[in-house]
């Protein structure tokens, strides 16, 4: 039975909310002082406004809906996928001031993808932007990768009881120490410290390559960012061909392998585990999907003879398929490179990498290798089972941090997932085949946003059907929460209008 | 901070040093292998 919702459940879910919001609010103050540092004075109003607007909401619901009362399962989740939605709308007021987005719409789709860490963007004039909003659109998929509401827990939250439920809702489900507090700063941890290397990485790249210093470290820490979260966003709108640097490619490549890996992961290599890196289903399934996927990639490259050598096959093949499987969504070939150059089975190998994605608890998208792992490690229990004698007991193991046995719930669970991240895919590329995009262009993007990938065949742009624009929108929010806090969320909202139909009823 | 406490925190930085260095190596080698792949291919067309 599905219980009734009260007026103190909208309280505690109203708090929580307000307090991301204020997390939000308070990150804007970066891109706004990026816009004072550069005189940028028009963007730095811009980002007053926005910084006001969005503070006097958090604060608004947190102070109405003050409470201290824990949140609940079921809290957690609504708190997790409706911070994503306000905080979406909020931060997409710079982009409207600016005047570069064409429409609201337009504004929430750029934002919802740099929260998701998808990298689609519908911006106009990308290359005239200024810092501050080029600093914004980094910053929300950097923080986006690591999640708002682990932001919001390590500055704001701290440890209640319901905190580490509202941190699984936002799909980071790991428990690395027993204090979720703790968590939430390890993570962000582990991502400053290769913020503060990458930045410096590929700031000087970028200086050997001829960018002015100041500027450099800017471009590296924004290519780091991107990187790092998987996201995909450049501050150009050519994204990586505008560098035309095999180094700045190898180096991002390397910062996005890192980024798509679990942070449970992360952790234990961190903790002298070193041995996990090649034990880990995740990175076994990864590193075996990786160089299938692009073995496919070069024999459909070789058969149509698109590129001269090997270092050219494997600067742009490799990149390409590698931004697609860790679902980064950097590119360094044109957007229609895809359906003219690579060909279908090219672009159905950068599909099928972009769906299964990277590591879950990590920063990418897609429906993981671990799930990817324990289907296929089942479907290898159960051929077993079937050919050992029938009172022998089979069982599975997979080696996820420590050997863990594989029971069938655990395969159950995994296999649920994988169908719902299909099931949207499809669903995506029905609506565009529906507004006549060929096939292959309307999978391979609905892949994209699915997975959070960000990759395009060209059909994104911000004259694509308002439909359409809607449905990636759905699926990259959908795809990053892993549907749980989202259904939640339906769910609360259609057990909320009967709760109110029956108190009607009841006066 | 006593030689104990200084000592688990050397520990530490070691351990943190030595696995970004070690995820770093297994990206490099990714990635290289995939050259290999696409040298591979040139090789034996």
């Amino acid at each position: 039975m599905i219980r009734r919702v009260w007026r103190e459940d909208f309280r505690i879910i109203g708090y929580y909310t307000g307090l991301v919001t204020i997390g939000v609010g308070l990150l804007m103050l970066i891109p706004m002082t990026t816009s004072l540092v550069f005189r940028e004075w028009a963007s730095a109003l811009d980002f007053a406004v926005s910084v006001a607007l969005t503070l006097l909401v958090g604060y608004t619901l947190a102070l109405v809906c003050r409470t201290k009362s824990t949140p609940g399962l079921t809290h957690a989740m609504v708190i997790a996928a409706g911070s994503w939605l306000v905080a979406m709308v909020l931060s997409g007021v710079p982009y409207v001031l600016s005047g570069h987005s064409e429409s609201f719409l337009d504004a929430c789709f750029d934002t919802m993808s740099g929260y998701t860490t998808t990298g689609m963007f519908l911006l106009q004039d990308l290359d005239h932007i200024s810092q501050g909003l080029n600093m914004w659109r980094h910053l929300l998929t950097y923080v986006g990768g690591q999640g708002i509401v682990v932001l919001a827990l390590t500055f704001l939250i701290g440890s209640t009881g319901g905190a580490f439920k509202i941190m699984v809702g936002e799909g980071k489900e790991e428990k690395l120490e027993p204090n979720v507090r703790h968590i939430a700063v390890l993570i962000w941890r582990i991502s400053l410290i290769y913020l503060g290397v990458g930045t410096v990485v590929l700031g000087l790249i970028a200086m050997a390559n001829g960018i002015k210093p100041y500027l450099a470290f800017f471009h590296g820490a924004y290519i780091f960012m991107s990187a790092w979260s998987t996201g995909g966003f450049a501050p150009y709108s050519q994204n990586m061909l505008y560098y035309h640097s095999s180094t700045m490619e190898i180096a991002s490549m390397v910062f996005f392998i890192l980024g798509s890996f679990n942070f449970a992961l992360h952790y234990a290599v961190w903790s002298g585990n070193r041995r996990e890196i090649l034990r880990n289903v995740e990175i076994v399934s990864f590193t075996i999907t990786v160089l299938t996927t692009f073995s496919l990639v070069c024999l459909a490259l070789m058969q149509r003879g698109v590129y001269p050598n090997a270092v050219a096959l494997f600067r742009r093949g490799f990149f390409q398929l590698i931004s697609g499987h860790t679902t980064t969504g950097q590119s360094n070939i044109y957007a229609r490179t895809f359906v003219r150059e690579w060909g279908p089975l090219g672009m159905l190998a950068t599909t099928i990498a972009m769906a299964i994605g990277a590591s879950a608890a990590s920063t990418g998208g897609g429906f993981k290798g671990l799930r990817m792992g324990i289907i296929v490690k089942g479907i290898a229990t159960d051929i077993r089972k079937l050919l050992s004698p029938e009172r022998a007991v089979v069982t599975g193991h997979y080696h996820h941090l420590h050997d863990n046995t594989l029971t069938d719930s655990v395969v159950k669970s995994a296999a649920v997932i994988v169908v719902l991240y299909v099931l949207i895919y499809v669903v995506g590329a029905i609506v565009g085949m529906a507004y006549g995009y060929p096939m292959a262009d309307a999978l391979f993007e609905s892949v994209s946003a699915g997975s959070n990938t960000g990759l395009s065949c060209g059909v994104t742009q911000a004259s694509m059907p308002t439909l359409l624009k809607i449905v990636y929108m759905l699926e990259m929010w959908m795809g990053r929460l892993e549907f749980l806090s989202v259904f939640t969320l339906f769910g609360f909202i259609a057990t909320s209008f009967r709760s109110m139909r029956v108190r009607k009823a009841a006066v | 901070m006593d030689e104990r406490a200084r000592m688990k925190r050397m520990a530490s930085l070691r351990h943190g040093l030595l696995g970004m260095l070690t995820e770093v190596a297994f990206a490099g080698g990714l990635i290289g292998v995939a050259f290999l792949i696409s040298w591979l291919f040139f090789a034996g067309r």
